[in-house]
């Protein structure tokens, strides 16, 4: 398995990463989520070989890697352009590692057939790569980095440049290619749906450090910091006052909340306190310990399967819901939510 | 992490001192010999010819800048065509209005003196028609043949430099200007010239540059009388064994040369800030019916004739001997081969010591060597710049070499290597050097357009350092390492300047052999010029159509 500690790196004076743990496990799928900017691809490229790490150690099971360089650690890397060797064809693209590796040419053919069956672009071996669409240079270039059977495959937003539906028959490929070969996999990508599509993990990176990590349905039910919430686009989110008797209070021009604060957020009096509102349930009777909005619908687009409301909170803020149910334009609602389902942060 | 830096910084140093090392032995030192040698001879005496250098000096300047002027003017017009229409062998003509640039300044010399000399196709076929003894053209020795010779190289500058700047300018501002009421006149004036003046003036500073450094084509066509700088270094140096004086006005030479580049820099600055990217055919156009196209039919016809008329002259002297010419010889009139076999004998009375042919196996080994030791030390610089960007700094001082004329670098060479001039090694390496600032523009773009994630692709799938040049930079440069080879090869062949002050009597290069015939009397000397020059001609065709083929 892979380990990071303390990884820290700068370019140009500028702290890129600081300070990265990370360890990816047997057949297992990490995926490295973050703006971009992040740092996403500096990991990538210190966990290959070709950017030296100002400080921090990275061990493969129990190699330290600091001194062995690229074309020595056997790792995969799918570049975002694919990289492809304009000057050699499919078949060559893919040989290559092998080569390398100094293989007998039966064995280097057998691999090479295979990786291109798994791929499905058997009936491509003798075309030019400069000839190949995005989405067939993709396939060329995931079995290129796959043919050698690293220990470890790098993917650095491999499907960053396709159009959408291209973008979901791969990742749908990429997930069974990478479940047959059973390879661990960073999976580093800004898109927050490839990467709980792929991955067994999530890391939520920004500004060169991991502010989350987990299985991809926990960090998304559970964010830990108002940047996390920002970042999977979970909106509805109010901005209160510690009273510094264990509630919070939102002021509405018209109107008056309180929440109680959590034991685990230490209390301050008037310290700002933003409280997410997650999964929250439209004119319906909960019978739990239930915390009430009220607001009234502003907006209600038809999206096929859902309605997108827009519910202005309050005459103030405004709030997203995606329901089955409609309601109509200006109807007044009452929007209950659980108590585990409100998340404070400072 | 310090290690690393380290062993970077010793494998970075590999490709930073071998090129500085043949650098500082090739160029520095033998230029810091000049510049010692003039300063010693300056502080010691002072009884330098002044006067002298004043001439030279004055003579050099007026017949640049005149010799700059006609060409301007010649080549304006094929500018203008080449830049606003699009007509039928466009592309051939564009091709072949490059040659006379390319050509070795001995090769055209030669073929001015087989189109305009006593010999010359001009004068035989006027004697053969009117059966007078005496040419009627009186070209050879004055400064009319120097300024045609000097027209005729550079004109292709005029095309290419103003004509890429004129398509670059939208067309429809002159529609806008016509449709306000200009006449094509201020037209020209108001709206064409302001945006072009950038380009001229660039184009006529390079092609002064030129013509102020011009040695060949003056040595070889203006006689005794006749001396620019370069001509004078020569002489003094090789005849009146004046070395301080040659070093002085070597010195001027660089001056000279520095100040015009740093003033063209600046204004190519100026031009890449002017020119707006265009969709180029958008400004062409055909030429209409009537009048517009009977102008470009005749400017492109006399351009034509101008052009090549030398260029088949030269062919044509060494394959035809005119009755009247044989008359006096043994040979026979009409079409013959004789020129070309005589270059396989070793004459007893020769100004040789070998048969001429082995001039052409000397230069064409010279050429070999040189282009294996400019490709060889440009990929160092390049490679080792790319891989290595602190490096970089190199590739400036490398670029030096291009303000100084090669007949400066013969004077250093004589100076500095003293009696080791004789050796066998140094023109191969005087050449490299000459070649080596166009192979390192030749390679240079090829290396840093290659993306770095295809070598990073390669070393993780497991290729060394070494095994990411050979199997991913190598094979993608490889047709600008043969441009580059090609250029070299080319430079190589026609190389004068500075193989006049190195080459060995008994090894002369098929420059020097041209120029050797030429000095002799009788028509066998003369033939054997002509058909020199031709076969060296053909060579650089050859060249420049294999690379514009493979572009």
């Amino acid at each position: 398995m892979l380990k990071l500690t303390n990884v820290y790196y700068q370019y140009d004076e500028k702290p890129l990463l600081n300070g990265i743990n990370l360890s990816v496990g047997e057949h297992e799928v990490v995926g490295l989520l973050g703006p971009s900017g992040s740092g996403k691809s500096t990991i990538l490229r210190i966990i290959a070989g070709l950017v030296k790490p100002l400080s921090g150690e990275i061990r493969w099971n129990d190699l330290n890697l600091s001194e062995v360089p690229a074309h020595k650690r056997n790792f995969g890397l799918m570049f975002q352009d694919y990289a492809l060797f304009p000057h050699q064809n499919v078949y060559e693209n893919i040989a290559f590692g092998l080569k390398m590796q100094r293989l007998p040419k039966a064995a280097i053919h057998k691999r090479v057939e295979l990786c291109l069956k798994q791929v499905g672009m058997l009936s491509f071996a003798d075309r030019k790569v400069t000839e190949l669409s995005g989405g067939e240079q993709q396939r060329v270039a995931l079995a290129r980095a796959i043919a050698p059977q690293p220990g470890l495959l790098m993917l650095d937003e491999p499907l960053g440049a396709l159009d959408h539906t291209l973008r979901i028959t791969l990742l749908e490929e990429l997930r069974s290619i990478l479940g047959e070969n059973g390879i661990p996999a960073i999976y580093v990508t800004h898109d927050q749906e490839e990467a709980f599509f792929l991955a067994d993990k999530v890391a939520l990176l920004n500004q060169g450090i991991i502010i989350q990590f987990g299985e991809p349905d926990k960090v998304y039910r559970n964010p830990e910091s108002l940047w996390t919430a920002n970042f999977f686009g979970l909106n509805n989110i109010l901005d209160g006052e510690d009273t510094g008797e264990g509630s919070v209070r939102i002021l509405f021009p018209h109107a008056e909340y309180n929440f109680t604060l959590p034991t685990h957020i230490p209390s301050k009096r008037g310290q700002l306190v933003h409280i997410f509102f997650q999964d929250g349930v439209i004119n319906q009777e909960l019978h739990e310990d239930i915390n009430y909005l009220n607001g009234t619908v502003i907006q209600n687009i038809f999206r096929g399967y859902e309605y997108e409301l827009k519910i202005l909170i309050e005459e103030k803020e405004e709030f997203t819901f995606h329901s089955i149910k409609s309601f109509p334009i200006n109807q007044k609602v009452k929007i209950g939510y659980r108590n585990e389902n409100l998340h404070f942060f400072l | 992490m310090r290690k690393t830096v380290k062993t970077n910084y010793y494998i970075g140093s590999l490709f930073f001192v071998i090129p500085l090392i043949f650098f500082i032995e090739l160029y520095f030192f033998p230029l810091f010999s000049i510049f010692k040698n003039a300063f010693q001879f300056l502080s010691r005496e002072l009884s330098i010819n002044w006067q002298n250098i004043g001439n030279v000096f004055w003579f050099t300047l007026w017949q640049a800048i005149v010799s700059t002027l006609l060409t301007l003017l010649a080549g304006f017009p094929a500018a203008w065509i080449f830049s606003r229409f699009t007509f039928p062998g466009k592309k051939i003509l564009n091709a072949l209005f490059t040659i006379p640039f390319i050509l070795p300044t001995v090769v055209t010399a030669s073929a001015f003196n087989a189109l305009l000399g006593p010999r010359g196709f001009i004068n035989m076929v006027w004697m053969s028609m009117t059966g007078s003894t005496k040419p009627a053209v009186q070209l050879m020795n004055t400064i009319w043949i120097i300024l045609l010779a000097h027209v005729f190289y550079n004109t292709s500058v005029v095309i290419r430099v103003i004509g890429n700047s004129w398509s670059q300018i939208d067309a429809r501002l002159e529609d806008a200007a016509k449709t306000l009421g200009a006449s094509p006149l201020q037209v020209f004036f108001r709206v064409v010239f302001p945006q072009l003046k950038p380009a001229i003036l660039s184009a006529c500073l390079l092609i002064f540059l030129f013509d102020f450094t011009s040695y060949g084509v003056v040595f070889l066509l203006g006689g005794p009388k006749f001396r620019t700088i370069e001509v004078e270094i020569y002489y003094q140096a090789l005849q009146m064994l004046n070395l301080p004086l040659s070093g002085i006005l070597s010195i001027l030479q660089i001056v000279i040369t520095i100040a015009v580049t740093l003033i063209d820099k600046r204004l190519s600055q100026i031009i890449l800030i002017n020119r707006a990217p265009r969709i180029s055919g958008e400004n062409m156009r055909k030429p209409e019916l009537g009048l517009e196209r009977i102008l470009i039919f005749l400017i492109l016809f006399f351009q034509i004739i101008f052009l090549l008329s030398p260029i088949l002259a030269l062919f044509f002297r060494s394959l035809y001997i005119f009755p009247s010419e044989s008359s006096r010889t043994a040979l026979s009139p009409g079409w013959t081969s004789i020129y070309y076999q005589q270059l396989f004998i070793n004459e007893r009375n020769s100004i040789f010591f070998v048969p001429p042919i082995k001039a052409i196996l000397n230069s064409l080994s010279i050429a070999v060597a040189a282009s294996g030791i400019s490709l060889i030390i440009s990929l160092f610089i390049v490679v080792g710049e790319n891989r290595y960007p602190w490096t970089g700094k190199l590739e400036s001082v490398f670029m030096i070499p291009i303000g100084t004329s090669a007949v400066t670098l013969g004077l250093g060479y004589l100076l500095y290597f003293g009696r080791d001039i004789q050796k066998a090694w140094l023109i191969p390496f005087a050449h490299s050097l000459i070649a080596l600032p166009f192979v390192i523009r030749s390679i240079k773009p090829a290396i840093f357009n290659i993306p770095n994630s295809l070598r990073q692709s390669a070393a993780i799938l497991g290729a060394s350092p070494i095994q990411v040049f050979l199997k991913i930079d190598f094979p993608i440069i490889f047709r600008e390492l043969i441009n580059g080879f090609i250029f070299a090869f080319t430079i190589s062949l026609g190389e004068f300047g500075a193989t006049s002050f190195i080459t060995r009597p008994d090894r002369p290069t098929i420059p020097i052999a041209i120029y050797r015939f030429l000095g002799q009397p009788g028509l066998m000397n003369y033939g054997q010029a002509m058909a020199m020059a031709s076969i060296l001609m053909t060579f650089c065709l050859i060249m420049i159509a294999v690379v514009d083929q493979k572009e």
